[in-house]
């Protein structure tokens, strides 16, 4: 993975602390080990924001690299995917039922799966999370050579399925290792 | 009277705002995800109103969730799916302690599989989203 690593103060990153602080979170759970140090470092940094001013600050930036825009991605999907715990009955006016824990855990841990970065285009991808009319819920990914909809049901089973630019289904797939492995030995 | 839907009607798809079911396509533009098309299992067809039976005020701008958020809408031209295959089936609901009675209410059904979701979401014209007032 690609990282820029830079110094600024404190004063300088007032605005987008809170951002820089979720990439840190985020990006720990998918560097490798070499780099586990650093975002020590920066996690150190982080906390010690409190005392704010004279500060070195050790920034962790994703968002020049493609990769990064990914977690960006993810994060974003992490958050909307929590707020589907709190969804009543009803929430889409036609008696939909709440979202089930199970799905969102299982989202969850989808999400924090490393193996999903592989089926994110590297440029210009697209990921937005959904929840589903059957207590499920469910993460579209576009921007890439087939259009990918992930169903996390409401019991916790997971279905990939690849669409081609008319929406017709080209394949369809229970496990995210099956679902990486043909839609990357589908590419050559 | 049953009210024949002909493939010039339009029909009007509510979707909540809030969780949105908007994603941006290619261009930035906001499109619906199939997830606003998909039957829940107890369904036996898709929830729309007909638009020559009722007005945008009625079938959306007034509708609220049962926890009293507001929602919008999407119209879809009646061929859309009767060409793909489904019938539209006007189906009018009595009154409840839920809901008032719709005699705009109608059902798209047929085999609305993943493929068919995306296909009507793709084919839906989004209703602008409004200010919720309670």
């Amino acid at each position: 993975m690609s990282l820029t690593i830079e110094r600024r103060t404190v004063a300088q990153r007032d605005s987008s602390l809170a951002a820089t602080y979720r990439q840190v979170l985020i990006l720990q759970e998918y560097l490798p080990n070499d780099v586990d140090k650093t975002v020590v470092r920066a996690n150190k940094l982080v906390t010690i924001r409190k005392s704010y001013g004279q500060i070195t600050e050790l920034v962790v930036e994703p968002r020049p690299t493609p990769s990064g825009r990914a977690l960006l991605l993810l994060d974003r999907a992490v958050e909307k995917v929590r707020s589907f715990a709190t969804l009543p009955v009803d929430w889409d006016s036609y008696g939909a039922p709440p979202v089930t824990e199970t799905a969102v855990q299982q989202g969850l841990v989808l999400l924090r799966a490393p193996e999903l970065l592989r089926l994110l285009p590297a440029h210009q991808a697209r990921l937005a999370a959904f929840p589903r009319r059957d207590g499920g819920l469910q993460l579209d990914i576009d921007g890439g050579r087939l259009a990918i909809e992930i169903e996390v049901m409401a019991e916790g089973e997971t279905v990939f399925t690849f669409f081609d630019a008319d929406n017709e289904v080209q394949a369809e797939f229970n496990s995210l290792v099956e679902a990486v492995t043909w839609y990357t030995s589908s590419a050559t | 009277m049953p009210y024949t839907i002909t493939g010039e009607d339009e029909l009007i798809r509510r979707v909540p705002q809030q969780p949105s079911f908007f994603k941006q396509n290619a261009q930035g533009e906001s499109v619906l995800s199939s997830a606003a098309f998909t039957l829940k299992k107890d369904e036996d067809g898709l929830s729309v109103d007909i638009a020559a039976l009722t007005t945008l005020e009625q079938a959306v701008y007034t509708q609220r969730t049962l926890s009293g958020e507001a929602v919008t809408g999407a119209l879809l031209l009646a061929a859309v799916p009767l060409s793909l295959g489904c019938t539209c089936v006007h189906d009018p609901t009595a009154a409840s302690v839920e809901q008032p009675a719709n005699e705009a209410h109608a059902l798209i059904k047929g085999n609305i599989n993943k493929s068919l979701a995306r296909k009507l979401a793709d084919a839906s014209r989004l209703l602008p989203p409004v200010e919720s007032n309670g």
